[in-house]
């Protein structure tokens, strides 16, 4: 069941990147590519509407979020000290799906915070991680996601591992007889509709986690509709977790 | 539990804390957030003959304490409203009112007939804030006169309690207000969304993809206040106060001005229980105070 707390944060870590931790208690345990909203639980209305954090990592009641300064209202969050009180809706949205074979997570930039609890919950017999940053300075967590399954490290610059795209070193696996069983992805849209591209080509089964401006992540407000190429959805309700079509133009 | 009671028309609602139209879903979504029953009611998303697909592009946008909407009406269409989603919330013990607009008098007068067949739907809230599609596309809510005439047009046709609300966006709202008393309101709501607009400096683009639309929030109370407030003291219907609400001290805000019920908008995307945490509150305060409801409705000193 979903609930909607105040609670005082447990923990703040600031990370490379720009990015930060914050650990807060919350029940129930989540599912893997769900997620939270987020917003400050001190009455303030400035900012006013929550935002969309996924879930990074979820053990014995601290939930634990991986979130990367873009703009004001994750400015101000990641200001917020230990003790503050922080409000949190969820868990909310579908999930992953696993597979007892091999699994490849596949993430860009932020979208790799939802696939740490992924891999971690994941019971495929062969978990690996693809992740894609800019640079070596922009990365982040790089220890703690190895710690949880092998990763391939790609770059823009090649100063972290191999200089290329995520959706390219999954075709040079799967050419090199790694072939995934399934294929689970969260980055910028441009990335994961190359990673589709990639597995529609090899016929592997691929899931995506997909953003949208949210105004409330319950489907209430309807204000996180998109029209990709196979459908319109809801992201907040139908998703965030989507079947690779979606970016299949339709028949 | 003090009496929290109030008549609107021909409803009781069990007290006066409502959820406003399109911001309370249609209603099953906010089951692990709250108990509906507590509620005095909730206002469903407007509904119109047909389905509508709703507006392209960003669809939110937050803005100081408040936030701009163009989902452009997106709803399921009437058929599938009392087919497929009546059903579902039909057991809630708390009033239905259904939001409906169209874009025609025809069109309103046949949707409001169709709605008025449901025995379990309470009451209807007519939204005037679209355009006619006859009259060039200027707003019905603008024109007291086309308000006159469609809300007496509508009111033949039902016998439920009929609640005009109002769009903020015109020079006198007690013009329109009185307007719709006129034709045969059993009460007017107000404020809907103010229009208003935002721009991405970085794109320079107009950030929501219709460019314009609904301004919402704490920003608007106090505007809307003021025009609970100017409209209370000049119609003999009651008077449903919208915008802002998301506090106890909002609540009784808009009573102390005059009105009769309250509808919480927006807050429910920052809590989606809180609208049952101020039906709680607002029986605290009165029982503490050892005051009733009506008693504070209207008690501001001028
Ligand atoms: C399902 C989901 C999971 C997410 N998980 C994470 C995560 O784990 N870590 C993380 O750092 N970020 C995550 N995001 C993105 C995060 O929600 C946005 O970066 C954040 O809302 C930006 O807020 P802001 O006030 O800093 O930015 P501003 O640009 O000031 O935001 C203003 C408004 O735009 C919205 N907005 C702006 N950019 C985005 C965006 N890319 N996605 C969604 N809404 C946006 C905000 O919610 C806010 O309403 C997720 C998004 C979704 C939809
Ligand atoms: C996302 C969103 C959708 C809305 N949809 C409708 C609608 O379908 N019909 C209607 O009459 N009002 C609609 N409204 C207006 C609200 O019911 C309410 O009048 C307005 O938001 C002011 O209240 P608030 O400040 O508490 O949000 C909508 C508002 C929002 C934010
Ligand atoms: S975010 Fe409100 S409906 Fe999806």
């Amino acid at each position: 069941m979903q609930r909607s707390i105040v609670t005082a944060i447990a923990d703040m870590m600031p990370v490379a990147g720009d990015c930060f931790l914050m650990a807060v208690p919350f029940e129930p345990e989540p599912l893997p590519g769900q997620f939270v909203m987020l917003s400050f639980g001190d009455g303030r209305t400035d900012p006013f509407l929550p935002r969309p954090i996924s879930i990074f990592d979820w053990e014995g009641g601290m939930l634990t979020l991986l979130i990367r300064v873009v703009g004001r209202g994750t400015l101000l969050l990641g200001r917020q000290a230990a003790g503050a009180a922080v409000r949190v809706t969820g868990p909310l949205g579908n999930s992953f799906p696993d597979d007892a074979g091999r699994v490849c997570f596949i993430g860009g930039g932020i979208g790799v915070a939802p696939l740490f609890y992924a891999a971690k919950r994941s019971k495929a017999k062969d978990r690996s991680f693809i992740l894609g940053f800019r640079s070596a300075d922009e990365s982040y967590l790089t220890g703690e996601f190895s710690e949880v399954a092998p990763v391939r490290f790609v770059s823009d610059d090649g100063s972290l591992g191999e200089k290329m795209f995520p959706h390219e070193k999954l075709d040079a696996l799967v050419a090199a007889g790694e072939r995934p069983d399934l294929v689970v992805t969260c980055g910028p849209e441009k990335m994961m509709a190359a990673v589709h591209g990639v597995a529609k080509k090899h016929g592997l089964r691929d899931v995506h986690s997909l953003e949208s401006r949210m105004g409330c992540g319950i489907g209430a407000c309807l204000g996180c509709r998109v029209n990709m190429p196979g459908a319109s959805v809801l992201v907040c309700k139908e998703g965030a977790v989507f079947d690779g079509s979606i970016f299949e133009e339709k028949q | 539990m003090t009496d929290l009671r109030v008549h609107i028309g021909v409803t009781t609602l069990k007290n006066p804390i409502l959820t406003a139209s399109g911001t309370f879903g249609y209603g099953p979504e906010f089951e692990p957030y709250l108990n509906l029953h507590a509620l005095g009611g909730f206002c469903t998303k407007g509904i119109s003959l047909e389905p509508r697909a709703g507006n392209p592009g960003v669809r939110i946008v937050e803005t100081p304490s408040g936030m701009l909407n163009s989902i452009g009406l997106e709803n399921c269409g009437s058929r599938v409203f009392l087919d497929e989603m009546l059903p579902k919330i039909a057991a809630y013990d708390t009033a239905i009112i259904v939001n409906f607009y169209a874009h025609s008098e025809e069109d309103f007068v046949k949707l409001a007939a169709t709605l008025s067949e449901s025995d379990r739907i309470d009451a209807l809230e007519m939204n005037l804030s679209c355009p006619n599609v006859k009259q060039g596309g200027s707003v019905f809510g603008a024109d007291p006169r086309l308000i006159e005439s469609l809300t007496a047009a509508v009111r033949k046709v039902t016998k439920k309690t009929l609640i005009v609300k109002l769009s903020p966006n015109v020079t006198d709202i007690t013009v329109t207000a009185r307007a719709a008393e006129a034709g045969g309101a059993d009460a007017v709501s107000l404020i809907n969304t103010l229009i208003g607009a935002a721009v991405d400096r970085r794109t320079r683009r107009f950030t929501l993809g219709n460019k314009i639309g609904g301004l919402s929030g704490p920003a608007i109370k106090p505007v809307a206040l003021r025009m609970v407030w100017q409209t209370a003291r000049v119609v003999k219907i009651p008077v449903i106060g919208i915008g802002g609400i998301a506090t106890l001290g909002d609540v009784i805000d808009f009573l102390l001005v005059g009105a009769r019920a309250v509808q919480v908008g927006s807050a429910n995307f920052v809590n989606p229980g809180v609208a049952q945490d101020l039906v709680e509150g607002l029986d605290r305060y009165l029982a503490e105070r050892g005051e009733t409801l009506d008693a504070l409705i209207g008690s501001v000193q001028e």
